[in-house]
């Protein structure tokens, strides 16, 4: 089989001469977007962080300060936002149920706060569905539905507020 | 156990990972035939002598101590490595995890000024393995004046990597017992039928000396092409991440590995990384031995002898990188692509590594953007990130500042320039703020005119001038305009996600367990 | 100049010397004879290492006033396991055996130190060890030789025990003096401060050894000392030496008091 790499090298070439023609013509402001690129594990349950999708967002992502940290889902980010790595303010950017809009948690002066109607579900179950078992909704009818969708892992699950949820998240380790 | 079965499974070179846990059941010389010990041995190898052999004398003796705590830190591996050894081989093996490990614990955060004689501390074990004590005397030199070498200001890089290469012929021939240079097959050397006894059976002490190889790996690219003022301010970073991180880790899947830690050191001195790795493979095939309940104890020392054995140069003579007489076996000294001082890692092929908590990747490859590295005379050109434990080797600097900022807690950026003795050394806190490392980072300027990551090499540089910056957008009218940014401005920008990012997928699961597709081309 | 003034000059230009040197660690737990007792380990300096040690030794002979010896060594690893030394003995004042008390530049000494194998769980290292004095001492005659035969073994954990048994003969003897002597050291070394520190080494000897003139009888000596890394590069030592029993007109120190420094490059 041909080396990857050398097929990646072809590649390369080609889309070297491409690119220089394009920075010729355009000189790209940097853009402050999400820039995750290489994909890690969740550095706090060590599990893959799953990525986004053409439907849905699954990547939690962290702000500390110019960080950007992604997580697995927004229970391992709250869990390790409460750890003594991240002592001041910060933000979590929870995907929702609306691609593109995630829900942005903050945390300053030691207060957490998120846009009104913010709910979340939480159920504990194995950390292989977090993605299931933790989201962030902005309304409690996309709650619902959400639940609706998962009616064997969300069976009982009650709609939780940041307070609440935070609280969920207060340093353990993930099952 | 079927024990034809086992032999078979034994000689695919596997077997052990999967079945240390049974294998562990037998009592000392009820457990399967150990491998036998090769014909012929050279008398050497089983010599009576004492064979100490001394420093080679240079200006850049113990200049480690420039960098104190890591003088400190490396004198307290050695006290760690021979209090192991002594309790292992004295019937003290059962407190391994508790007293020892308190022990060892202790001294480790409370080193000693000098490093001492580990012949002294570990006294019976030194008497019974003389001539393991060679191999590790004479590599452990070579180790340390290496990093002499590194840490001496008064060198310059040229003198250095001219130093290192006539230490290393000094290391190679002054004893029979220098240790292959070739990448050997680290799925073979972990997978005798004694491997992963002590991982399995002291996890907290495996750690300590994983720690201990760990650092011992990181130190060269702390030092590596960088002053006094950049190695003392990385080594704040690292030393941290040793102490409190490494030593205690208990998750790795497996040993460091020299071009994991310290990729622009390996890819400069492949020869030295491949001694380095095999000396610590061979630390790990002894300590698996000694805790291996099935062997006698004449068995073990016959076992240690062939380990021994397995890694001489003596043994791989006539051999050179990338032969492969013996695939997946003994004689296989092909390495990881991209990275010639790495040899074939457990249940991988040679193009896809499986780098933990950080997936599948090629070495040869930049980590953010996929685009593939600079080779050959031009590798030193490649840039590298240091952080949570690792260090990746990257394309261009924007790939460098934004992989630090998706990694958690502070970073280190090695930042190549137009002069390759003049690298820019940034250390980013845990907020992402950089700061250079000395005053020769502060006048640093950078071009970053964001396009495609085909060319980010052209596009995103670092110039240690702004007379450098000049004449390189001079030559080049499709930077004409660009804008030299300096260290500040350049730190508050992001890059967008690069277009050629793609996630290099292995076979489902972890290698290392040894249940992967090992040894098959790895694609997308 | 007179030979209080060499030896002076001497010893102002090795201690130069020793402290200038880019020079490697002795460790503090090998044992080389005088430093500060007067028995050794079964070890020769590591291959292609170069040392330098001397120490000084103010002494109340038995029979004679106070006096002071200073020694100096270089030692040379030039093979595996082998090494080479060079010593120089001055003393001034007071020295037993003798009842001169003028200075003396003490007799040269050249060495050959072999080990013939490293210590196993079930065998000693031994060592061979052969000197040759020249006759630069005041009023000496001839070369003496000295063999000497070393073996080191471990008793506990790091407590080592060490024989050294000496034929010394002296081709230049007068009337009165005895062409052979024999001496005997029974040395005992143990690291202090493990697993602590890992810097410092106590020694203990019991000696004896024959009357160097007819007539005289031997003397039973013992002593105690430490060893002390100072820096990557050295060791001070510190010893306390008596001749505890003697027969009749034994050469005899009733107190010695040795301190010295050794580093190697």
């Amino acid at each position: 089989m041909k080396s990857t790499v050398a097929t990646r090298r072809a590649f390369a070439a080609r889309l070297s001469a491409l690119a220089l023609a394009a920075a010729a013509a355009a000189s790209l402001a940097a853009l402050p977007l999400p820039a995750a690129a290489h994909e890690t594990d969740c550095p706090f349950c060590k599990l893959k962080v799953v990525q986004d999708t053409k439907e849905q967002d699954n990547e939690v992502a962290l702000r500390y300060g110019r960080k950007r940290i992604e997580y697995r889902c927004v229970f391992c980010a709250l869990s390790e936002a409460q750890t003594p790595q991240y002592p001041g303010d910060l933000t979590i950017l929870a995907p929702s149920e609306k691609k593109g809009q995630p829900v942005v948690i903050e945390r300053r002066g030691g207060a957490w706060s998120a846009p009104d109607g913010t709910l979340f579900v939480g159920v504990r179950a194995s950390h292989d569905h977090c993605q299931v078992t933790y989201r962030a909704f902005t309304s409690r009818a996309a709650f619902d539905a959400h639940v609706a969708k998962n009616p064997v892992l969300l069976r009982d699950a009650k709609p939780l507020t940041l307070a609440q949820m935070v609280e969920l998240a207060k340093p353990k380790q993930p099952k | 156990m079927d024990r034809r079965r086992f032999l078979r499974l034994a000689a695919g070179g596997g077997l052990a990972l999967l079945a240390a846990p049974t294998l562990s059941a037998f009592a000392a010389g009820d457990g399967p035939s150990p491998p036998a010990l090769p014909k012929d041995l050279p008398k050497w190898l089983r010599n009576r002598d004492t064979n100490h052999v001394f420093w080679t004398r240079g200006r850049y003796n113990f200049a480690v101590y420039k960098i104190r705590p890591l003088a400190l830190d490396l004198n307290a591996v050695s006290v760690g490595h021979a209090m192991a050894y002594e309790d292992l081989v004295t019937g003290k093996a059962h407190r391994l995890e508790t007293e020892t490990f308190a022990r060892i614990d202790r001294v480790l955060k409370n080193p000693p000024r000098f490093a001492p004689s580990e012949r002294f501390i570990g006294n019976t074990f030194s008497r019974r393995f003389g001539v393991l004590e060679q191999v590790f005397d004479s590599a452990h030199l070579l180790h340390t004046q290496t990093v002499d070498v590194l840490a001496e200001p008064s060198m310059t890089l040229a003198e250095k990597e001219a130093e290192v290469e006539r230490l290393y012929q000094v290391y190679r021939t002054t004893l029979p017992t220098a240790i292959t240079p070739l990448p050997l097959n680290m799925g073979y050397l972990y997978g005798q039928p004694y491997s992963r006894a002590f991982r399995d059976r002291f996890p907290k002490v495996n750690g300590l000396f994983w720690g201990y190889h760990w650092l011992q790996s990181a130190m060269y690219d702390v030092l590596y092409g960088h002053n006094l003022s950049e190695q003392q301010k990385v080594y704040e970073i690292i030393g941290d991440q040793y102490r409190r991180t490494e030593l205690y880790r208990t998750d790795r899947f497996f040993m460091p590995m020299t071009g994991e830690v310290s990729p622009r050191f390996a890819a400069r001195f492949p020869e030295l990384a491949n001694v380095f790795d095999n000396l610590h493979m061979l630390h790990d095939m002894v300590n698996d031995i000694l805790v291996t309940p099935w062997l006698t104890e004449a068995q073990k020392d016959e076992q240690v002898t062939r380990a021994i054995w397995l890694v001489m140069e003596a043994a791989h003579a006539g051999h050179r990188p990338g032969d492969s007489p013996e695939p997946g076996g003994w004689r296989d000294y092909r390495h990881m692509e991209g990275m010639p001082g790495m040899g074939l890692m457990p249940d991988m092929s040679p193009n896809a590594m499986f780098m933990q908590g950080l997936g599948w990747m090629a070495l040869g490859e930049c980590h953010h953007c996929s685009m593939p590295l600079p080779e050959g005379a031009e590798a030193w050109r490649a840039h590298a990130v240091t952080a949570d434990g690792w260090t990746m080797r990257v394309r261009c600097p924007l790939c460098a500042r934004d992989m630090s900022l998706e990694t958690k807690g502070r970073a280190v950026l090695h930042l190549t320039t137009e002069d390759p003795e003049r690298p820019a050394v940034l250390l980013s806190d845990d907020r992402g703020n950089l700061t250079p490392a000395s005053d020769r980072a502060g006048s640093v300027v950078f071009l970053e005119q964001e396009a495609s990551h085909a060319a980010c090499h052209e596009w995103s540089q670092a110039f240690t001038s702004r007379a450098a910056f000049d004449a390189f957008v001079a030559a080049r009218p499709e930077y004409r305009g660009a804008k030299a940014l300096t260290l500040a401005e350049w730190g508050e920008r992001t890059g967008r996600k690069p277009d050629t990012y793609f996630r290099r997928e292995g076979p489902p699961g972890n290698p290392f367990d040894g249940k992967a597709g090992g040894g098959k081309e790895v694609g997308k | 100049m007179n030979v209080l003034g060499r030896a002076l000059s001497l010893a102002a230009m090795v201690t130069l010397f020793a402290f200038a040197s880019p020079a490697r660690a002795i460790d503090h737990d090998n044992i080389d004879a005088g430093r500060p007792l007067r028995f050794e380990d079964a070890d020769s300096i590591a291959f292609r290492e170069r040392a330098f040690e001397f120490g000084i030794a103010p002494a109340w002979p038995s029979n004679s006033r106070f006096g002071v010896g200073l020694s100096a060594e270089y030692l040379y690893g030039f093979a595996l396991n082998s090494h080479f030394s060079v010593d120089f003995d001055p003393s001034f004042g007071g020295r037993a055996g003798t009842s001169d008390t003028r200075a003396d530049f003490g007799r040269v000494g050249l060495g050959v130190f072999h080990n013939l194998n490293r210590e196993t769980l079930n065998t000693p290292a031994f060592a061979v060890r052969a000197d040759a004095y020249l006759p630069t001492a005041r009023g000496s005659r001839g070369v003496d030789l000295r063999l000497r035969g070393i073996a080191s073994r471990t008793l506990r954990g790091s407590e080592r025990l060490h024989v050294n048994v000496d034929a010394a003969f002296r081709t230049g003897a007068g009337d009165g003096e005895r062409s052979f002597v024999p001496a005997l050291a029974l040395g005992y070394t143990r690291p202090v401060g493990y697993p602590r520190r890992f810097d410092r080494t106590m020694l203990a000897e019991v000696t004896w050894r024959g009357g160097e003139e007819a007539g005289a009888g031997s003397a039973v000596g013992v002593g105690l000392g430490i060893r002390q890394q100072v820096d990557v590069r050295s060791v001070l030592d510190l010893g306390i030496q008596s001749d505890i029993a003697g027969g009749r007109n034994a050469a005899r120190d009733d107190f010695r008091f040795v301190a010295g420094y050794s580093t190697a490059f």
